[in-house]
């Protein structure tokens, strides 16, 4: 398939080798990646702040980049949200460019997603690396993940790679604290939450924490590194392409 | 003060109202999938049902036949210290029943039928136990269902109610007794269904019961399966 | 913006605040004190947790089809609310209950007193009800002369204490033990003892002994049938019971969002609402209340008022916030909250109705020019949505409430430049390169290397320094994933 890789400005910014391993893996699974350079943000930022005529000019050009392709994947689960489910709202008063929302929310897709139900990857079935030590690792979804039905996908996906002892963590679905400007505008609030959150991953004792969204993971990693918890942050994407032996340049 | 109007006419009012709805464009329709929420099918075993639903909510529960009925109620009102009892029903068919059961267990009976000036429930403050039939009862949540023509106080100020339920009372789910509400809510002031003991965790949440209704409910049930 | 109320101060100031409500300091204040993070905390998740698994075990995966079916019967209700609350009138009427109409809260007041001195009342025990709280019912009784008793035990207790609720439904998460013991032996002249059970027994004798002279009853109600005219009650203590039944005359203060259309539909809710609030099946007591004793009854209030309360619900009832008047105070969307339980409770908010409902619907009540902060203090994460067992869309109230705030120009002047300007550098993707590359180049350059060559900042200057004072920030990789992917090419 020809596929069109939104990599979100948070992801292509602070942690661009999540995309690079993204990219890899859907390459290796004999796919075609383009990568539409005129693309920017998804506007979210923006809406969540109520800035929505700023909001609509983002989703314009969004729009604008990706619409002639027949599916979008993203690294990002609130970036997906963002273009899935308040797209098309925005322009509630046009019915033309609601209708193209409408259509582009019909064909994006997180990462995840794309390979576990778009593409039925068995990833038992995907040739990984064999005979290396289990791994512990912990899994953080991220709250965006909830309204779209999709955060099962990445425990089962990585139970079925084998190769990792995957640690509950304990109080999941509670939000990290990220929440965009809500991490400058609350700093106490959203720093607490970020604690809280860290202490749980220390308790698990895994290596690892797996976690998807960018912006969780920028707020997770940084208070784990503030409270001198050592854990690496890695997005599912990159576990696969190790696993498969792909080579993504460290990004440092 | 019933001729006076108090606060804004309904006209008023109901003019706000109106006017927030006026320009709506699409109307939600009436769900009618009540049935979605049902819990608890009318062919289960609903006196065993109740049973276990009732003593989960804290209440105590005892079946009994209508042969032994009024030998179990008067030694259940022994065991609970018996003393004064007030006796209220909404069927006077059980009410021949109580009164003997009451007066076996050596209990002295709060007269009933005095009126009061100031709401009348002077009777079920100065009573230990309030001995009651029930109007229905539902297995799903294990309640007993009172209503105000058999009084108030009974099932609502005594430290102790004691309730006789017959098994043909007991509906399935919540959803099964909404006809009879229908029905209470044009006969009798009040309605009460109980599920359980009086409590609160009010204080660092630490659970305490009989904090102004009862605190002991205990049930009979006659059932001649 | 204070409301003009006769009486004493009481503790309830800090849920009525004279200026505008800075959450921020609120929290800060209560972030630094530990025995109430514990306390709410422990509060918060029992219920939350007890909810899930609750609902789970009685619903299965019908839990969100139950929870969209109640939010439909109540969206369906809010939609037709003029003939629904006419049917209503009309069929309490011909109970005998006696209706009146309040536009505010003030009105709501003076109502309520009028009836107290026509029925030359001088004492009135009261039951736990929001809508009170919000007219401050309580100091005008009490200015009038009417001593006036709260019987939930933790609303007796915030009395005592000259305090205020901080939950909708456990209004005293707040409070410890001891607290409690100490404000028995001041108020009551109790024996100190901080024993939950003894506290309870003491205050369940001393308000035993004002059931049995009071006057006055007043309730809210949880729910009012359009047609039969009832309201329903639904309480675990029996206080609202007695409350109502115990005096002569019964007043009930109730919104107009409490409507349901028949007995029908009451199980749906019945089904979620203690699930929701307290992780039980149901209400010890749940009572349907249809106008006053009937001829051949003895016990119980020959007069049944109730007061139909607007004080801004006619506002919220515009379709696009008529969705928050779903709402059935169960106070499950506090209890899932991160941000309330990191608060501290209601308090922070200052306002009566606190959490994510609190944060939607108090400033379309109380102006939003006062409450800016209470719709921002939010990560969106949606937690509230998931618990509401009316399907109440929170995060997207709250979003429409930011946008008001930022279309009033309510917010800040600074924040409003610095949001255009981001906007347009990202709407270009020449411009997104350029600022991404100030970006990285300056980040990195005041940013330290750790043993992985990753480059971390752990402190900034504004605005980001808001970020670094509570965690360390990653710079922007060296070589983003635009450039590598061109280079790939």
């Amino acid at each position: 398939m020809r596929l069109a890789f939104f990599i979100t400005c948070l992801t292509d910014q602070f942690y661009p080798r999540a995309g690079l391993a993204c990219c890899a893996v859907l390459k290796h699974l004999g796919h075609e990646v383009i990568f539409p350079q005129a693309q920017t943000c998804c506007g979210q930022p923006m809406y969540n702040a109520g800035y929505h005529d700023q909001a609509r000019d983002l989703a314009r050009h969004t729009l604008n980049v990706f619409e002639e392709f027949d599916h979008v994947v993203t690294p990002s689960g609130s970036c997906c949200a963002m273009l899935r489910e308040h797209y098309a709202p925005l322009f509630e008063a046009d019915p033309a460019m609601a209708a193209r929302a409408e259509r582009l929310a019909g064909k994006t897709y997180e990462f995840v997603e794309f390979l576990t139900r778009e593409l039925g990857v068995d990833v038992a079935k995907l040739g990984l690396r064999e005979g290396r030590a289990p791994q512990t690792a912990t899994y953080h979804p991220s709250c965006h993940l909830r309204p779209l039905g999709l955060t099962g996908e990445t425990p089962a996906l990585l139970t079925a790679m084998g190769g990792f002892e995957l640690k509950p963590l304990g109080h999941a679905d509670e939000c990290c604290g990220f929440g965009g400007l809500f991490a400058v505008k609350f700093p106490e609030i959203s720093g607490a939450m970020a604690r809280e959150k860290a202490r749980e991953v220390e308790r698990t004792g895994a290596a690892t924490l797996i976690c998807n969204d960018a912006g969780c993971a920028m707020n997770i990693e940084g208070a784990c590194r503030r409270e001198g918890v050592k854990v690496r942050v890695k997005h599912a994407a990159e576990l696969i392409a190790e696993e498969l032996g792909l080579r993504i340049e460290p990004a440092v | 003060m019933n001729g006076e109007q108090l606060g804004e006419s309904q006209n008023a009012f109901m003019g706000r109202v109106r006017q927030a709805l006026a320009a709506d464009v699409h109307k939600t329709a009436r769900p009618d999938g009540i049935g979605l929420a049902r819990l608890v099918d009318p062919t289960d075993d609903l006196v065993g049902r109740f049973i276990h639903t009732a003593a989960a909510a804290g209440m105590l529960v005892e079946r009994t036949t209508s042969a032994l009925a009024n030998s179990v109620i008067a030694r259940l009102l022994k065991h609970h210290g018996g003393g004064r009892v007030l006796v209220s029903v909404s069927s006077r068919s059980v009410l021949a029943m109580l009164v003997e059961a009451a007066a076996a267990a050596g209990t002295t009976m709060v007269e009933p039928g005095r009126e009061e000036p100031r709401g009348g429930l002077w009777r079920a403050f100065t009573a230990d136990i309030g001995l009651t039939d029930v109007v229905f009862a539902v297995a799903e949540t294990g309640s007993i269902g009172l209503a105000s023509s058999a009084g108030r106080g009974a099932y609502l100020a005594t430290p102790v109610h004691l309730a006789v339920v017959r098994a043909s009372q007991i509906a399935a789910d919540l959803i099964d007794i909404v006809a009879r509400l229908d029905e209470l809510a044009r006969s009798d002031a009040s309605i009460t269904i109980v599920s359980g003991p009086s409590k609160t965790a009010d204080i660092e949440g630490v659970l305490i019961t009989g904090v102004h209704g009862p605190g002991v409910v205990q049930i009979v049930v006659i059932s001649d399966e | 913006m204070s409301a003009t109320v006769p009486g004493r101060a009481t503790g309830h100031d800090v849920l009525f605040p004279t200026r505008a409500q800075d959450l921020r300091a609120a929290s800060r204040k209560a972030l630094a004190d530990i025995p109430l993070q514990q306390l709410v905390a422990a509060a918060t998740h029992s219920k939350n947790t007890g909810r899930k698994s609750l609902c789970r075990e009685a619903f299965g995966d019908r839990y969100d089809a139950i929870r969209q079916l109640a939010g439909q019967i109540k969206q369906h209700t809010l939609d037709h609310l003029d003939r629904y609350l006419e049917q209503f009138v009309a069929a309490a009427r011909a109970n005998g209950t006696q209706i009146h109409f309040a536009k505010d809260g003030a009105q709501a007041r003076e109502i309520i007193l009028a009836i107290a001195a026509a029925s030359k009342s001088k004492v009135c025990v009261k039951s736990k009800s929001m809508a009170t709280e919000e007219i401050r019912l309580l100091p005008a009784l009490e200015a009038a002369g009417v001593e006036t008793i709260e019987t939930d035990l933790g609303e007796f207790i915030l009395q005592l204490d000259g305090d205020a609720p901080s939950h909708i439904v456990a209004p005293m998460i707040h409070k410890d033990r001891h607290a409690v013991a100490r404000a028995f032996v001041r108020e009551l002249g109790a024996a100190y003892t901080a024993e939950p059970r003894e506290l309870t027994m003491i205050a369940r004798e001393h308000m035993r002994a004002k059931y049995k002279v009071a006057d006055l009853g007043i309730s809210g109600a949880n729910f009012l049938i359009a047609q039969t005219g009832s309201l329903v009650l639904c309480t675990n203590e029996g206080n609202a019971d007695l409350a109502v039944a115990a005096p002569r005359v019964h007043v009930a203060l109730v919104g107009i969002e409490k409507v349901i259309p028949s007995m029908a539909e009451l199980p749906v809710f019945i089904k979620l609402l203690a699930r929701s609030a307290t992780a039980q099946p149901i209400t010890v007591y749940t009572s349907l209340i249809s106008g006053p004793r009937r001829a051949t009854e003895t016990e119980g209030p020959r007069e049944v008022h109730i007061v139909l309360l607007d004080a801004g619900r006619t506002q919220l009832l515009h379709p696009s916030t008529r969705e928050l008047l779903r709402c059935i105070r169960c106070g499950a969307c506090l209890n899932a909250c991160p941000v309330y339980r990191k608060v501290g409770g209601g308090h922070a908010y200052g306002s009566v109705y606190s959490g994510p409902i609190g944060a939607t619907i108090t400033p379309a009540l109380r102006g939003l020019g006062d409450y800016t902060q209470l719709p921002q203090a939010s990560s969106l994460c949606g937690a509230c949505f998931e618990a509401c067992p009316v399907h109440i869309d929170i995060p997207t109230q709250l979003v429409n409430l930011r946008r008001a705030t930022v279309e009033r120009s309510l917010g800040s002047r600074w924040e409003r430049l610095a949001m255009k300007l981001w906007a347009w550098t990202m709407a270009s993707p020449l411009r997104y390169r350029l600022c991404a590359k100030v970006q990285r180049v300056m980040m990195r350059a005041i940013a330290e290397r750790d043993g992985e060559g990753r480059a971390w900042l752990s402190a900034a200057p504004p605005p980001i320094g808001a970020w670094t004072k509570e965690r360390d920030l990653p710079a922007p990789a060296a070589r983003s994933f635009r450039h590598q992917w061109k280079d790939r090419a």
